[in-house]
């Protein structure tokens, strides 16, 4: 019966002391937070990508002038090394749009802090996931100016590469093209079927996020492995533009898994 | 609250005025533009120059007096609505054509969606100079007023009908160009065209024709028409991006601002210098007779073709949705007309 009595007495002592040492984790004015940053960055070959008129030859052989690049990321997730998911934002503002003729664009600082820790993997959509792809979602421009046409089921443009293209032996690239990603449509028996195409890129990077720090990470696209990894592409086969190219669509998904890189 | 703070907020509502600052008791009846579906919910209404009716008012009859530009060589006068006609969608209209340096007006509508640029050159990237520097670089430029702009204001100051008006709007009489660049933008930025067919059509009011909704399809699919990366549709009702861009409609490779579609079937003749008469011309230049010129827009993505190759047909349906751009309210709202002649 002591004993029992003893263990009840020990059971509350340490539940109390357990209560205070929680209160005191949850009381604590700030638990560490840093701020935190993505830039944009866009290279070919490793090299940072000149747009206007340098020309660029791609696996095909071809050559090709990229004129601006604009795009979607979203839902941004930081994973530690005991597997807890961080939000970059909360989710109503975790979607960011990136174009290669605003400077401001090209960076994305969180309105939140984050908790500091050890950090192993940073996830995010390129493009908009299907619950975040609807019409007018955004109402004001340069957003509301990727809009991806309702015949071709709506939402938005997940990326806009625009330039011009010319054949392997072409000096000058003269001929224009649109590297238009979005939902894919296709011609099924009972009238078109509609597919998501936005893919969700996961890349290994360990990192750190300190008290009171300001980290900045890079997001960088290498334009490059949008040609060749794991399809080549052939602007002789699929022209300027691809939009209701369904195939030409899955050839740039697949693609998408290998041209994001995060750096430190 | 403490009394300081109070005494802040009591002070800070004075200073607060349509145009600027005065501490009297001045109140205008301020308002927003109301909030439009499918419209941006983001104006260029600077915060020194918040919309009122005294000053919407003031700007109605300074846009329509050209009693504030007559001179002995000109007794008729100038004013905006000489080159800017309600039945032309307030562009010049194709009876009354006014080039300036080579190029025709712009239509005057929805200017204050638009946060991108102003004239057919873009006096600016992202964000757009003010709405108000452009009206006073209007009123400066003796292409458009012969005469120097302290001459307009002291015509103005001469009419008895404005000290009021002023006074109405900006709280005391004084008369000066930055007052009457405001008081013209107010008013220019309450000229919304919201009503079209398609705007109908947008809001589930009304149904598009057969033809009409094939060449509604047209023109937003790139192997249709691909008119739509520059002009909008439903994700950007304005029916402009706003950018500079080479469409290759000649072979003159320089940019022009994309104009809006909106009401096109009023604003002809057509491109900044009217060299076509009518929208079937424009459709054939777009269908086959497209220039790749050096600096052809890359949205000009059958640039190398010659252009996006339409069939009669289908020339036929993407005019047929065009005219569904027209907004009839628009150009006969008794708001927006001469209020000299009500
Ligand atoms: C003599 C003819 C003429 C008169 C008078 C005139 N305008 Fe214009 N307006 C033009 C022309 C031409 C353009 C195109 C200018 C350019 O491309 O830079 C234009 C363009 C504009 C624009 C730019 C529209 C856009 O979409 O970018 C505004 C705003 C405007 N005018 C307002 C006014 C106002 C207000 C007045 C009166 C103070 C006025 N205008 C008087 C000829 C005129
Ligand atoms: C690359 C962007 C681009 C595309 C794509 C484009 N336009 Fe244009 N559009 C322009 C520009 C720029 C102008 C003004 C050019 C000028 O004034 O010389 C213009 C002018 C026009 C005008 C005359 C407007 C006015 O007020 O004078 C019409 C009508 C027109 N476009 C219709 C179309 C149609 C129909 C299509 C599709 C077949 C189309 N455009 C595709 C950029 C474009």
């Amino acid at each position: 019966m002591t004993k029992w009595r003893n263990i009840g007495v020990c059971l509350r002592a340490l539940s109390a002391g357990l209560l205070v040492l929680l209160g005191a984790v949850a009381c604590k004015p700030d638990a560490m937070q840093s701020e935190m940053r993505l830039r944009f960055t866009f290279t070919f070959e490793g090299e940072s990508l000149r747009m206007g008129e340098r020309t660029y030859g791609i696996a095909s052989g071809e050559r090709i002038a990229v004129s601006d690049i604009r795009y979607f990321v979203s839902d941004v997730v930081l994973v530690d090394y005991a597997g807890r998911r961080v939000k970059f934002e909360e989710d109503d503002r975790n979607v960011h749009y990136v174009s290669s003729d605003l400077e401001e664009s090209l960076t994305w600082r969180s309105s939140r802090k984050l908790p500091t820790g050890v950090y192993d993997y940073v996830e995010f959509v390129y493009g908009l996931d299907s619950a975040r792809n609807v019409s007018h979602a955004f109402r004001n421009p340069p957003e509301s100016l990727m809009f991806w046409p309702e015949v071709l089921g709506g939402g938005y443009h997940y990326m806009q590469i625009n330039g011009y293209w010319g054949d392997a032996g072409e000096t000058a690239c003269t001929r224009p093209f649109g590297l238009h990603t979005g939902i894919g449509t296709e011609q099924g028996e009972a009238g078109s079927v509609h597919f998501s195409n936005a893919v969700k890129i996961i890349d290994t990077l360990r990192f750190f996020l300190v008290e009171d720090g300001d980290k900045t990470l890079t997001v960088n696209m290498e334009v490059a492995e949008w040609f060749r990894n794991p399809h080549e592409w052939h602007f002789s086969q699929y022209g300027g533009s691809v939009m209701q190219n369904p195939e030409a669509q899955r050839v740039l998904r697949d693609n998408a898994a290998g041209v994001f890189e995060v750096r430190e | 609250m403490g009394m300081g703070a109070a005494a802040c907020l009591v002070l800070s509502c004075l200073c607060v005025s349509c145009g600027d600052p005065v501490e009297t008791s001045f109140n205008p009846a301020y308002f927003d533009l109301p909030e439009t579906a499918f419209f941006p919910t983001e104006t260029n209404i600077p915060a020194d120059n918040r919309l009122c009716a005294e000053g919407v008012e003031l700007g109605r009859y300074l846009f329509y007096d050209n009693r504030i530009a007559a001179t002995s060589d000109h007794p008729e006068g100038v004013s905006c609505s000489e080159c800017h006609r309600q039945a032309a969608a307030f562009d010049c209209g194709a009876d009354n054509l006014r080039f300036v340096r080579g190029g025709l007006p712009l239509p005057l509508q929805n200017l204050a969606y638009n946060t991108r640029a102003l004239g057919w050159s873009g006096t600016a990237v992202y964000p757009a100079t003010t709405l108000e520097d452009f009206i006073r670089l209007t009123l400066a430029d003796s292409a458009e007023f012969a005469l120097p702009t302290d001459s307009i204001i002291a015509h103005i100051a001469a009419i008895p009908l404005y000290p009021k008006l002023y006074e109405a709007a900006f709280g005391t009489q004084d008369i000066t160009l930055d007052r009457t660049a405001k008081a013209l933008a107010q008013f220019v930025r309450t000229l919304t065209s919201t009503h079209s067919k398609f705007d109908r059509y947008m809001r589930g009011e009304e149904r598009l024709s057969d033809e009409e909704m094939q060449g509604y399809v047209l023109f937003t699919t790139e192997e249709g028409a691909d008119c739509f990366h520059c002009h909008g549709g439903a994700g950007n009702v304005l029916f402009s991006t706003y950018m500079l861009a080479v469409n290759g409609l000649d072979e003159s490779d320089v940019p022009y601002r994309i104009p809006s579609l909106r009401n096109i079937a009023h604003t002809a003749p057509y491109m900044h210098d009217g060299r076509f008469a009518t929208l079937e011309e424009v459709i054939d230049r777009y269908s086959e007779h497209v220039y790749a010129t050096p600096h052809i827009s890359p949205l000009m993505h059958h640039a190398d073709e010659g252009g996006v190759q339409l069939t009669p047909r289908e020339k036929q349906c993407l005019k047929a949705f065009l005219l569904t751009l027209s907004d009839e309210d628009f150009i006969t709202n008794p708001r927006f007309s001469n209020p000299f002649t009500k």
